[in-house]
């Protein structure tokens, strides 16, 4: 065995992605040049994707998908890739079920339960058009302000772990925040903006929490819901107006940019 | 943008089921939708298997429905939820040995009774512990791990929780948990070299 306990902090640190890009850029350097290094980040990649396939739960997609209406932020119709992705899914499902049917056999393996525990919930247009009314009718205050966006990407930091930030546009009057817990995850946070005199939503949380939002009902045919991946964060804006403002506003911000007080972020041109 | 955000006088009033004093049954559900995969890595982690979590978090989440008079909606609810799940968890694990061993001792009576030599009994042993598959190694070494370092190295690794989010809901300081995972990677590490290398 090779002797890599010198090198147990850095490795930790570099596969925790705990490094700054200069002593990552300096490391990858030295694992090009040092076998051992390779072989435990390797064994360590190993390790978790063989933890994920012996622990990971095994997730269906939800039951409520049919009336999916979320749109594509740029056309305003149906997301595509999101059709692609339930197609996708159905298959995937299809698959499962037909697999289970045929091999009861094997019912004894560690296999799933197909019920509804199994099932990962959609966030609901009722969910979002309730948080939507109490924010147009003023029953919730807002939680935070920021005063710059110095104050806002240290907010993104501590709540996300990464930087996001909004470009400045001239009609869009930033309202303040909300602690959304609950809505799609534990660290949702939601933003309100003013454009063009009627109140915006803009929910924030990280990718991995994405969920479709399913099932709008006649009540909520005033409202529309976007979505956007940006970088680590899902976007949801939900607006009043015909066409999204906030998600093509919405930049990353990588962690070697620092802002201080009163600074201006620096724009989409440096995201990571 | 940055320009018309002002700080407000008031406070945060809770939004959905975050901000009532109390949690009422359909928060309660919303909230755990919310936190159950991460309360299915604390249920894994404790279990070693997947098979029974699903379980476990059911169990759990009927319980923590009968408890609800007793959350105080101003703590974590995560951290609330892992106590009951570690519990219902270690029940689990706990009746599970208790089968298996019933079940070893069992066998070896009927070995006993049967005549059979201690050397096919030995046989079954080694096949039964040396499974040479990777992904046995993998979870007999993460298995071999301290309950809370092995928690903490799938919220982090498989979750990607932050160890902010970590400490929050295993209740421990943030270094803590930043230790456990640092100690956990490395002992897997090391045991699946030195098994490797063996």
């Amino acid at each position: 065995m090779n002797d890599l306990s010198q090198h147990d902090d850095r490795l930790v640190r570099y596969l925790d992605g705990a490094m700054s890009s200069g002593e990552r850029t300096e490391f990858e350097k030295e694992l090009s040049s040092n076998t051992s290094l390779r072989d435990a980040i390797g064994l360590d990649a190993r390790v978790v994707e063989s933890l994920r396939r012996a622990l990971a739960p095994i997730e269906v997609s939800p039951a409520n998908s049919r009336n999916t209406h979320v749109t594509d932020p740029d056309r305003g119709q149906p997301n595509r890739r999101l059709v692609r992705y339930l197609k996708t899914r159905i298959a995937v499902v299809a698959m499962a079920a037909a697999a289970l049917i045929c091999i009861p056999a094997i019912s004894r393996l560690p296999w799933p339960k197909p019920n509804d525990r199994m099932s990962v919930p959609s966030v609901g247009m009722a969910d979002l058009a309730a948080l939507y009314s109490r924010v147009d009718e003023r029953t919730i205050d807002m939680d935070w302000t920021f005063a710059d966006d110095a104050e806002l990407l240290e907010f993104m930091r501590q709540r996300f772990d990464r930087g996001l930030l909004f470009m400045p546009e001239s009609d869009v009057a930033a309202v303040g925040w909300i602690d959304a817990s609950g809505v799609i995850s534990n660290s949702t946070a939601a933003m309100v903006v003013r454009k063009h005199e009627q109140l915006v939503v803009l929910l924030v949380d990280r990718a991995r929490h994405s969920r479709l939002v399913a099932e709008a009902g006649e009540a909520f045919h005033e409202l529309s819901v976007f979505q956007r991946r940006v970088g680590p964060f899902i976007l949801h804006e939900i607006t009043p107006l015909e066409r999204p403002h906030l998600l093509e506003l919405a930049y990353t911000v990588g962690s070697e940019i620092r802002l201080r007080s009163g600074e201006q972020g620096p724009g989409p041109r440096t995201q990571q | 943008m940055s320009q018309a955000f002002r700080p407000t006088q008031t406070g945060g009033l809770p939004l959905v089921v975050t901000v009532s004093t109390r949690l009422d049954r359909e928060g309660f559900g919303v909230r755990f939708v919310a936190s159950r995969r991460r309360l299915w890595w604390v249920a894994v982690s404790i279990l070693g298997r997947r098979e029974s979590a699903d379980d476990v978090l059911q169990e759990a989440a009927l319980i923590g429905l009968t408890k609800l008079d007793e959350f105080d909606s101003s703590t974590s609810f995560d951290a609330w939820m892992v106590q009951i799940v570690r519990f219902v968890a270690l029940n689990v694990a706990r009746k599970a040995q208790r089968r298996s061993s019933h079940h070893e001792r069992h066998a070896s009576d009927l070995h006993a009774a049967h005549g059979q030599d201690s050397a096919e009994i030995d046989i079954a042993e080694v096949l039964r512990h040396d499974d040479g598959t990777f992904d046995d190694r993998t979870l007999r070494a993460l298995m071999a791990l301290p309950e809370q370092p092995r928690t903490c190295l799938l919220l982090r690794v498989l979750e990607d929780l932050s160890y902010r989010e970590i400490a929050g809901m295993l209740c421990i300081p943030e270094g803590t948990a930043m230790s456990h995972v640092y100690r956990a990677r490395t002992s897997l590490r090391r045991t699946l070299e030195r098994e490797t290398d063996s």
